[in-house]
């Protein structure tokens, strides 16, 4: 039993989304939509980076990022993999996390070395909502290139991961 | 303080950050065309205030009276931001005024696009939250093809402000 069902179910969600978006990201021409693409992927790999940093001040850990993309751009399949690996990651940690450990504040340094202290509830919102408007950004570039979208918004994904809501039979 | 209230303050806060960047905006800027989901930035804004006042509606059960998610006119810009930021501390007080049970009851509900849904109120919030987060980050990729950079808005930003307020 998650501590926080609303932390799993956001996560839920986001697990979702990433993959609905980067599945649509299939659609940019590597070649036509260079600049473009390469955008994308940047912004994707950005928020990826965030999460993987995030991750490592949840538990405590160095995360060896000393910026928030890294000098390299990932493939489109190879970002793919990585999404989905930390959304799997996130999923577990906010089903086993524990009262205690979600409201206890903890100190960390962002990347531009400001000093941070969050709940790790608040760090779990960050990541939702950092990704989120990053889709958003993403989306934008697509939409400019007439690239098809999926629709990824939350009341979406509750219909669609369960459709008895559409039945009012609850 | 829970999630959703501490959700639906930063909705508030990063709401009015960009407004306050985006109501200094000539209207050229403004209605510049952009491909983008509705045409310029005052058509997006319009749409993400539009879709705040139908869960609105949703939630107090009230009609909406909308027929599209993407209205073909808009308000003024001065308008609108008024409109935007008085519904973001409706949603403030209206999400402080709940008890766990009214959170957690389901609301039943149509959609503009057709067809039946159901979502307790919390969910509500949720979507509402981060659907207002995805439209930003539009506006974000607007702006900065007229070279503007985007406020920043990230959550631990506004939580370093409300600490310090």
């Amino acid at each position: 039993m998650s501590a926080s069902p609303l932390l799993r179910t956001l996560f839920g969600y986001q697990a979702w989304a990433n993959s609905e978006l980067l599945n649509k990201m299939e659609g940019f021409d590597p070649e036509r939509h260079k600049e473009e693409f390469h955008s994308a992927l940047r912004l994707i790999n950005h928020a990826h980076v965030v999460s993987q940093i995030f991750a490592a001040h949840l538990v405590g850990k160095p995360h060896g990022f000393s910026t928030d993309n890294t000098p390299q751009t990932p493939s489109l399949t190879d970002l793919r993999v990585a999404v989905a690996a930390s959304d799997r990651w996130y999923l577990e940690y906010v089903e086993e996390v524990t009262p205690q450990l979600l409201s206890e504040s903890v100190p960390f340094v962002f990347t531009d070395g400001d000093a941070g202290y969050m709940s790790r509830e608040e760090m779990l919102t960050h990541v939702v909502t950092h990704a989120g408007y990053h889709r958003g950004e993403v989306g934008q570039i697509m939409k400019q290139l007439s690239l098809e979208l999926p629709w990824d918004t939350f009341a979406v994904y509750l219909h669609r991961t369960e459709p008895s809501r559409r039945s009012h039979a609850l | 303080m829970n999630s959703v209230h501490t959700l639906t303050r930063y909705k508030a806060w990063a709401d009015d950050t960009f407004l306050s960047v985006l109501e200094s905006l000539p209207e050229s800027q403004l209605t510049a065309p952009d491909p983008s989901f509705f045409g310029n930035i005052i058509r997006t804004l319009n749409h993400s205030y539009s879709m705040d006042f139908v869960w609105k509606c949703h939630l107090l059960g009230e009609p909406h009276g909308l027929t599209t998610r993407n209205p073909s006119d808009h308000p003024s810009i001065r308008d609108l931001v008024a409109a935007q930021r008085e519904i973001d501390s409706w949603y403030v007080d209206y999400a402080d005024s709940l008890s766990p049970a009214q959170l957690s009851e389901v609301i039943e509900f149509q959609f503009i696009g057709g067809g039946l849904g159901a979502m307790s109120r919390e969910d509500i919030f949720l979507h509402v939250v981060n659907h207002t987060t995805y439209h930003r980050g539009n506006i974000a990729g607007m702006l900065y093809h007229l070279d503007i950079a985007p406020p920043a808005t990230d959550l631990p930003i506004f939580l370093q402000a409300s600490v310090r307020t």
